[in-house]
């Protein structure tokens, strides 16, 4: 009986978890909403947001049409790529994977450089950093250069039997896509190399409204995915030979991790810039807090951890005084690896992967 | 006796794509039979892996076939081969950080729906091949918290979750130590014997499989496969065949492997029981044999202090209290008796090769 009471506890600290962080989620969501260059008063935010009147329309504005949309795309940008991150370090049993490990962020970088910088010089203009955010064309050539990559390693992975072989294949086919930024951006105007690295820089601010109707869909079915991934990713743990005696079908599973991987992979780096980081350390994060590494919690727990991970780091790189903002991916790895490092020492060890 | 699997004609090795597949054994007839206990055991790359490897899927025969109840292993889906035949393996698995519990259930896997939720029948089996391997009441502990010998019995419970007629195991008892790996043997046969499952595993430990299997299988490289009840091929003298190096000798008395160093040196042991026994290996791992004829003699009196009388070649008498002290007074240059020391130098003389 004693046993079976430690098992229920274990679950519903589980639960509790889940839930603070769910509250932690909200807490940082009004935030994020609330706090900015311009001050609005609290009251008239949750006015706002709650879709009353307010005195002051360009409060309104500000909240709708700046603030609202760029803590959705953080909270939801974060959990993609945290799920993103813990299916390849499941998949390829490597704590150093994470979602940008394939090359699909690479070929979103190579697209990007490709307008910016080819068409750019081509046409002989160029394109100034403010320009350039929220701009449909790079977020077009941003998706078809991750997916042609997807594409390329959805191919290979069915031509290679071993996953540690597709892990290198990957990541060559990043240094190939890194590489060939690194031409177009020597033969570049500084303008437009600049404007380049500003993308690279990474924004939650660059997803108006109408392109919102194509960004929730498709995170949506990537974490959809995520939750019909948990048993096949669960058994992955045994490693793949164990997985196949349990009558696992490797290579579909395969398949559909990448697939679902490089999908969201690609949206968020296309609508938001190659984000660093949060796709490596949360699956990490969360498997110390919960400390298992059982798919069925972790699913959900990363997903939660990476929404507050990011609105977090959102908060932080958008303080009042701060004015304007600061690139998002400089705050991610300036906040979140000493958190990591810090986790990381007081646990003594990475009991995830030993 | 139930046949479960069988082949016809394997061939078992490598397939290199575009080159010459390496073919590591032909004509294969084997069958497991239902409640059977069986060990594989051969030399390093004999193929052991292969054949286990070959017999689960993971690998392709090159010829021939296997039949699962009679029915072309092939012709199995991947599920219903899940449900046929369980695996222990000797590959590293990232589970350190998930529960006992939580791993065994895994093998209900092939059973459940899309996302693996257990019913209470499940749990039950769950919970039952916990008990079958002894480890129920550290069902909650982390798996990276268990000693090897109990990670092992994890993952054996893992297999018995999953209900197969047949368990397959690449040596489980490498990196365990000797209580763990009789253990470990103990409880696979009475899996086989009492559960009536068809035990199948490879292992290096011949005295082990000596001991408890129902049947060994012997295979070697450039050796026909060889198949039979232990004490049959220890008869038939097959171990000598196919174990023996030189300096290597198996000994069909004992069942084990003995280093075959000729000992010269005579002397007579008087007496009985455990401490006979013992004081006569301690002296022939020193070189001596028991001769009744020898000039030197130990007498053992079990019931004094000093057990150990001993009596020279002139009738002088010693008395030891334990073998550390016989084996050091033997030494003693009045105890080498010409016959004997002669007995050493062409013993030494014949070490060189």
């Amino acid at each position: 009986m004693e046993i079976i009471g430690i098992a229920k506890g274990k679950k519903s600290n589980n639960l509790i978890l889940s839930l603070m962080l769910l509250l932690g989620i909200i807490l940082f969501f009004v935030l994020n909403v609330a706090v900015g260059s311009v001050y609005i008063p609290f009251p008239e935010v949750i006015k706002i947001l709650l879709g009353q009147e307010s005195e002051n329309q360009v409060w309104v504005n500000i909240i709708i049409k700046s603030r609202l949309p760029q803590a959705i795309t953080a909270c939801l940008s974060g959990s993609g790529l945290a799920i993103g991150g813990l299916l390849m370090q499941t998949l390829f049993r490597n704590p150093l994977a994470g979602p940008s490990i394939l090359g699909i962020s690479s070929g979103a970088s190579l697209g990007v450089a490709f307008v910016i910088m080819f068409v750019g010089n081509i046409g002989g203009f160029a394109f100034s950093g403010i320009e350039i955010i929220g701009n449909l064309t790079v977020v077009f050539a941003a998706f078809a250069g991750s997916v042609l990559v997807l594409l390329l390693i959805l191919f290979l992975a069915q031509k290679v039997k071993n996953n540690a072989m597709l892990l290198i294949i990957g990541i060559m086919i990043g240094y190939i896509s890194s590489s060939l930024v690194g031409v177009l951006q020597f033969y570049s105007i500084s303008e437009n190399v600049h404007a380049f690295a500003i993308w690279g820089l990474a924004s939650f601010s660059n997803i108006s409204w109408s392109q919102m109707n194509v960004f929730i869909p498709i995170i949506f079915i990537g974490l959809f995915f995520s939750f019909l991934l948990i048993k096949p990713l669960n058994m992955l743990l045994l490693g793949e030979n164990y997985a196949k005696n349990l009558g696992l079908n490797i290579k579909r599973s395969r398949l559909i991790i990448i697939l679902v991987t490089g999908l969201l992979t690609a949206v968020i780096t296309a609508f938001c810039g190659p984000l660093a980081f949060l796709g490596l350390a949360v699956p990490h994060l969360a498997r110390m807090l919960y400390s298992t590494s059982n798919h069925k919690v972790l699913v959900p727990g990363v997903i939660f951890f990476g929404a507050l991970l990011a609105l977090f780091c959102n908060l932080i790189a958008r303080m009042p005084g701060f004015d304007g903002a600061l690139p998002v991916n400089a705050v991610t790895s300036m906040i979140g690896a000493p958190i990591v490092i810090s986790v990381v020492l007081k646990k003594k060890k990475l009991n995830s992967f030993n | 006796m139930k046949k479960l699997l069988h082949t016809e004609n394997l061939s078992i090795g490598f397939d290199k794509k575009r080159r010459s597949e390496i073919i590591l054994h032909e004509r294969i007839n084997l069958s497991l039979n239902k409640g059977e206990f069986i060990c594989l055991i051969g030399p390093n790359g004999a193929g052991k892996s292969t054949l286990i490897k070959t017999f689960v899927g993971f690998a392709s025969a090159l010829s021939g076939k296997i039949f699962l109840n009679n029915r072309e292993i092939k012709s199995y889906s991947e599920t219903e081969l899940a449900k046929q035949i369980s695996v222990v393996l000797t590959e590293k698995t990232d589970t350190a950080n998930i529960t006992v519990k939580e791993l065994v259930s895994m093998g209900r896997y092939p059973y459940t729906g899309f996302f693996g939720k257990l019913t209470s029948d499940d749990l039950l089996i769950v919970n039952e091949s916990l008990e079958q391997v002894g480890i129920i009441k550290m069902q909650d502990k982390l798996c990276g918290e268990l000693s090897d010998g109990e990670a092992q019995k994890a993952i054996i419970a893992k297999a018995l979750a999953q209900k197969t007629p047949i368990i397959i195991l690449d040596e489980p008892t490498a990196f365990l130590d000797l209580p763990s790996r009789i253990e470990i043997m103990q409880l696979l046969k009475n899996l086989a014997h009492k559960a009536g499952k068809t035990i199948f595993l490879s292992t290096h430990e011949l005295d082990l499989a000596l001991q408890y299997s129902d049947r060994l299988i012997l295979l070697a490289q450039g050796k026909e496969i060889k198949c039979g009840t232990p004490e049959d091929l220890v008869l038939n003298r097959d171990f000598n065949d196919f174990f023996e190096k030189d300096g290597i000798e198996f000994d069909n008395d004992s069942g084990s492997f003995i280093s075959c160093e000729r000992n010269e040196k005579k002397i007579n042991i008087l007496g009985e029981g455990r401490e006979f026994n013992w004081v006569s290996k301690a002296l022939k791992r020193n070189g001596f044999i028991n001769d009744k004829n020898a000039e030197i003699c130990i007498k053992i009196n079990n019931s004094d202090k000093n057990k150990y009388l001993i009596v020279s070649k002139n009738k002088n008498e010693i008395k030891v209290d334990s073998v550390e002290a016989l084996l050091f007074e033997l030494k003693k240059p009045h105890m080498q008796h010409p016959e004997i020391l002669s007995g050493v130098k062409e013993s030494l003389a014949s070490q060189p090769e």
